[in-house]
């Protein structure tokens, strides 16, 4: 572990006689994990904390999650990620680096990004999984924060996941945007919306069969709102993407919570949990 | 180009046999793929000129500069500087990046059926004068490479001598052209709002160019949450005249 990291965490989970324990909770820095939230049952919670409220400008943080074979855990982010004013331009970045042994399943609920005026962010994700595991990741940005509460005033952001199984390449799944250089509110950007979410499932039977019960929970429920616009699609091996664009942070939150619910309790047939935690 | 006389004819042909496959009447299926813009013609977000515009130029801002744009300039650059099974390697690569980038499962089943027309005609023309594009054909028939337009026209335009400014220009203004015509079909759009539209996409490749050459492998399939969720959408969208 190193100290040129402003905050760090390493979380290891290993099976012992069937169940998932962690073996390893380290942290250094501005990040600490929080104790196991019993809410999940005998599948280990944690969150993953920011102590200073938000990241600021040119701070570099590390996640390292691993997951041996067999093992089940869940993870969130206690608050939306807020990246400070980056007034002498330089980045600032949170590496987040998972590995997925054989048979498991990992939920991994990161918060939406809200980057303050002038922010400059870069989020880089990658996820090593192997045969048989599953995982559910959401992630998102908004229009930001600013003083005088005009939408759009960071620099630049990149939220870039790359999700690998047995090696190869699922997905390349990189967001960029840069208000410095584009009109946010035009066709193609971001257009009426405030909030963009992603959640995706990487799961060997998606297919066909899953798209259309996923398509269907989400079209007759009452999450579906005029504030909302969502689309999911099929990657091109054994993955689910669901993108939502909405006016409000809450009401696409909602949403997305409702498609990871069903995937969960319908078709993985897992105990229903509570998420949260306030919003 | 060279100074040459004698030079500067055989530089013309090529870049006019160039031209024939950046035609947009090139039969190779572009005139079946809106690649979203038809969303929003059936959103009635996209209505007139002024909005096909706004869509056409943030389309190219985001998804031509880091996507196909970009990957002629890497493809480009893979064939000058390598040995060629060095070459060969960055290209698979990029070819798997390219197509694991795109979340529209439409629109990359719609470029992987371009390329594989591509890769059909040029092979008509040329026959098997062209081995790396032998080989490129040989890779999307059997499964080792999805297949991707952008890169089937890198390597075309490699072996014709054409510099990779010259490439990414000629093949951006290939997208622009076919994509103005699919509009002037079905936005409503006039041919000659379409032609202003398409002069002045000229001027924004160029500019895109300098944007870009500076870009790496990092940058590639970076999006936009409108275009692509545009993309997914169509995918359930009732009626529809487009395959993407």
């Amino acid at each position: 572990m190193n100290q040129r990291y402003a905050g760090e965490i390493r979380l290891d989970f290993t099976e012992r006689n069937g169940r998932t324990v962690a073996s390893t909770t380290y942290r250094r820095g501005n990040s600490r994990i929080s104790a196991n939230i019993a809410e999940a049952g005998e599948i280990p919670y944690y969150f993953l904390i920011s102590t200073g409220g938000g990241f600021t400008e040119g701070e570099h943080y590390l996640q390292e999650i691993s997951l041996g074979d067999r093992t089940h855990a869940i993870l969130t982010t206690q608050t939306p990620n807020y990246i400070y004013k980056c007034e002498g331009g330089r980045l600032t970045v949170q590496d987040h680096l998972v590995t997925i042994g054989e048979n498991c399943a990992l939920e991994y609920y990161i918060d939406e990004t809200i980057p303050y005026a002038q922010a400059r962010f870069r989020q880089n994700t990658e996820i090593r999984m192997e045969k048989g595991s599953r995982l559910i990741l959401t992630d998102g940005i908004t229009s930001g924060w600013s003083p005088d509460g005009e939408s759009f005033q960071y620099r630049d952001v990149g939220l870039k996941t790359r999700i690998y199984m047995e090696g190869e390449l699922l997905f390349n799944d990189f967001l960029l945007v840069n208000p410095e250089e584009e009109e946010m509110r035009t066709i193609g950007c971001f257009e009426e919306a405030s909030c963009y979410r992603s959640a995706v499932i990487i799961d060997e039977a998606a297919g066909a069969d899953m798209l259309e019960k996923l398509r269907s929970c989400l079209q007759t429920c009452p999450e579906n709102t005029d504030s909302v616009r969502f689309g999911m699609s099929l990657l091109e091996h054994g993955g689910v993407v669901l993108r939502v664009l909405g006016k409000d942070p809450e009401g696409s939150y909602d949403l997305v919570q409702t498609w990871i619910r069903y995937y969960r309790e319908q078709i993985m047939k897992w105990k229903h949990f509570e998420l949260r935690k306030n919003r | 180009m060279q100074k040459d006389g004698g030079e500067q004819v055989e530089m013309k042909k090529e870049i006019l046999e160039a031209f024939q496959i950046c035609d947009s009447t090139f039969p190779i299926g572009t005139f079946n793929h809106s690649f979203g813009m038809e969303n929003y013609l059936f959103r009635r977000v996209i209505r007139k000129a002024p909005q096909f515009r706004e869509w056409l130029e943030n389309y190219y801002r985001s998804q031509f500069r880091y996507g196909e744009g970009l990957l002629v300039l890497l493809c480009c650059r893979a064939m000058e500087k390598d040995a060629e099974e060095n070459t060969k390697e960055d290209l698979l690569r990029y070819d798997d990046l390219i197509t694991k980038s795109v979340a529209a499962a439409e629109t990359r089943e719609g470029t992987r059926m371009i390329a594989a027309q591509m890769l059909i005609l040029i092979r008509k023309i040329y026959g098997d004068t062209i081995p790396l594009l032998n080989w490129y054909a040989e890779q999307t028939d059997s499964g080792h490479a999805y297949g991707n337009p952008a890169i089937a026209f890198s390597i075309f335009a490699y072996s014709k001598g054409l510099s990779c400014e010259e490439a990414f220009n000629l093949y951006g203004y290939s997208v622009a052209s076919t994509l103005v015509q699919n509009a002037v079909r079905s936005v409503p759009l006039g041919q000659r709002e379409g032609q202003v539209i398409l002069h002045d996409v000229i001027q924004l490749i160029a500019d895109l160019y300098e944007k870009t050459a500076g870009l790496d492998e990092d940058s590639l399939g970076a999006n936009t949450p409108g275009l692509e969720l545009a993309q997914i959408c169509h995918e359930t969208q009732e009626a529809r005249l487009f395959m993407s």
